[in-house]
């Protein structure tokens, strides 16, 4: 290569044509990162622009970008790349990803950088476009399953007037009781079906905190236990020893453990087995924090596993409100990890919560980042 | 039938409510009631003693009210049961599919939580072909034509639903 053809301000025709030609953004710029060059679709997109600083050119900025790429590639010389959003010269909004790589001259000099840049803008629009059907489809299956459970309620009080008249019409001081009872039962279930609605419609960000996982564990041995021994369950809690403390929103753990444990409890008083025993372990494994809650009780069988994390689903007759372990997913999904179930009908179940540890403490940093500046509790 | 010429009713729900409702229903309308709350149950139950119609929920733990039907429709007697089925689900994803498999075949109906117990000892008399009021008659063939009318809508083109609404609109 000449002397000419690694300085960007002097290419002859042939580089020219060629880099005008390229069907992306193609700019140069030096250590001032001010752009010496830039080809024609660069100048269509963002408008004419020589010797001004990039970020201005870029974003209508005065200072440099966070986490600059090109200032990366003058650090190390490697190639970078980054997904920003820039400004055009119609003050359009256009999202694009960039890649830098070193250019440097015939004594191996990083004078500049080269930005390639392509305009994704239509597919990020595509994508928000999806998300939001993916709303609506959420809202609309939310919707669909409030109206179920209602439907299951103005069932019981249907029933319940229907017994209260014909108590009446009787005169049956027993059969006026039953119906009031089936009334009182389900204005009650309203009410826990609109306080589980609220507390799973309420989206927020887990508040992080660095906790230790066997304490909440035997948080939840101590709710638990009374109840358990009262119906002859064993409740056991299984700590390993190598667990540490992490970033966890500790009351979104309590409610998850709650619901996993209260559910394992039932399963065990449907069983007609001797010998119920529900454990709660915590354990790592390779980087990942696990919880499990395993019992022997009655088990899930194929049909309902396929369902049980659905909006409103319940097998629990009058007792559930089908929204437990849907909450326990969202809290889960909030911390970025998972839940997953084994289970046969009739041998019991085990329920994990896999927490991704670099995950936890990739929201921890945001987290306290995000906090900065502002009160928590700010909405 | 059993001994004392009543029709036996089966009532299987998970839901206690539910069950003592459509019982106390049923009894009142002169018929012998047994109820159980799973599938499991129920099966157990009709081998002991066959019901004249079975009264069904469709989501249920153990066995659901789907499967039921299907291990009912593969013994040749049990096959010959009426069955009505009591859901809550009938127009959503959890219950639909169970549905359009019991539609197909074998003898039934499919009423809606929540039922008026006239409209459900209705629709169970119709079933038997039992002699009905002409009132109860008339409750039945409500029923039949609530459904059919709302499976059409349901099944129908929207844009040809909305076009039939501005259609409407500009004739009042």
């Amino acid at each position: 290569m000449s002397e000419s053809s690694t300085n960007p301000e002097q290419w002859d025709d042939g580089y020219e044509i060629l880099f005008n030609s390229v069907p992306c953004y193609v700019t140069v710029i030096d250590r001032d990162f001010r752009i010496v060059r830039a080809n024609d679709a660069f100048h269509d997109s963002f408008g004419y622009a020589p010797n001004i600083h990039c970020y201005e050119v870029y974003k209508h900025r005065d200072t440099k970008c966070r986490g600059c790429p090109a200032e990366k590639t003058f650090g190390d010389s490697k190639i970078h790349r980054s997904n920003q959003v820039g400004v055009g010269k119609k003050g359009q909004k256009i999202y694009y990803t960039v890649r830098t790589s070193a250019l440097k001259d015939v004594r191996r000099n990083l004078t500049h950088v080269i930005e390639i840049s392509n305009d994704v803008t239509p597919l990020r629009k595509l994508e928000e476009r999806v998300r939001q059907a993916e709303r609506l489809g959420a809202v609309g299956q939310t919707v669909a399953g409030l109206a179920h459970s209602i439907k299951n309620i103005l069932m019981g009080l249907e029933g319940g007037k229907y017994i209260v008249s014909l108590g009446l019409e009787k005169n049956n001081k027993e059969m006026i009781n039953q119906g009031w009872e089936m009334l009182e039962r389900n204005f009650d279930k309203t009410t826990s079906l609109v306080k589980d609605f609220l507390s799973f419609s309420k989206g927020r960000l887990p508040r992080l905190e660095i906790v230790d996982p066997g304490k909440l564990v035997m948080e939840i041995v101590d709710l638990y236990k009374e109840v358990a021994s009262r119906s002859s369950i064993e409740l056991a809690p299984e700590i390993d020893d190598g667990v540490r403390s992490a970033p966890l929103d500790p009351s979104g753990i309590h409610t998850c453990l709650t619901n996993l444990v209260s559910n394992a409890l039932d399963a065990c008083l449907a069983s007609d087995k001797k010998g119920t025993k529900v454990t709660i372990r915590v354990k790592e494994k390779k980087g990942v924090l696990i919880f499990q809650v395993e019992d022997n009780g009655s088990g899930i069988d194929y049909e309902i596993k396929k369902k049980i994390f659905t909006t409103f689903f319940t097998t629990k007759g009058g007792g559930g409100t089908g929204l437990g372990l849907l909450t326990t997913r969202k809290i889960i999904e909030e911390h970025g990890g998972t839940i997953s179930v084994v289970s046969q009908s009739g041998k019991g179940a085990r329920f994990e919560m896999h927490f991704p540890r670099k995950r936890l403490l990739e929201l921890y940093r945001q987290s306290t980042r995000n906090s900065k500046g502002q009160p928590a509790n700010s909405k | 039938m059993a001994d004392n010429g009543k029709k036996k009713i089966m009532v299987v729900d998970d839901e206690a409510d539910v069950r003592t409702f459509l019982m106390a229903a049923l009894i009142e309308a002169g018929f012998d009631v047994v109820v159980a709350q799973d599938g499991d149950v129920a099966l157990r139950m009709i081998a002991e003693e066959l019901p004249d119609l079975i009264s069904l929920d469709l989501v249920m733990p153990h066995k659901s009210g789907a499967k039921l039907y299907h291990e009912l429709l593969k013994h040749k007697e049990w096959s010959k049961i009426p069955v009505v089925i009591v859901t809550g689900h009938a127009r959503d994803d959890l219950g639909k599919s169970d549905l359009k498999d019991l539609t197909m075949s074998g003898p039934g109906i499919y009423l809606e939580k929540p039922v008026k117990p006239e409209n459900y000892v209705a629709a169970i008399k119709s079933i038997l072909k039992m002699d009905t009021s002409t009132e109860e008659k008339e409750a039945s063939e409500m029923i039949k034509l609530r459904n059919s009318l709302k499976d059409a809508i349901d099944e129908a083109d929207k844009g040809v639903l909305k076009k039939l609404k501005r259609l409407m609109e500009n004739k009042t």
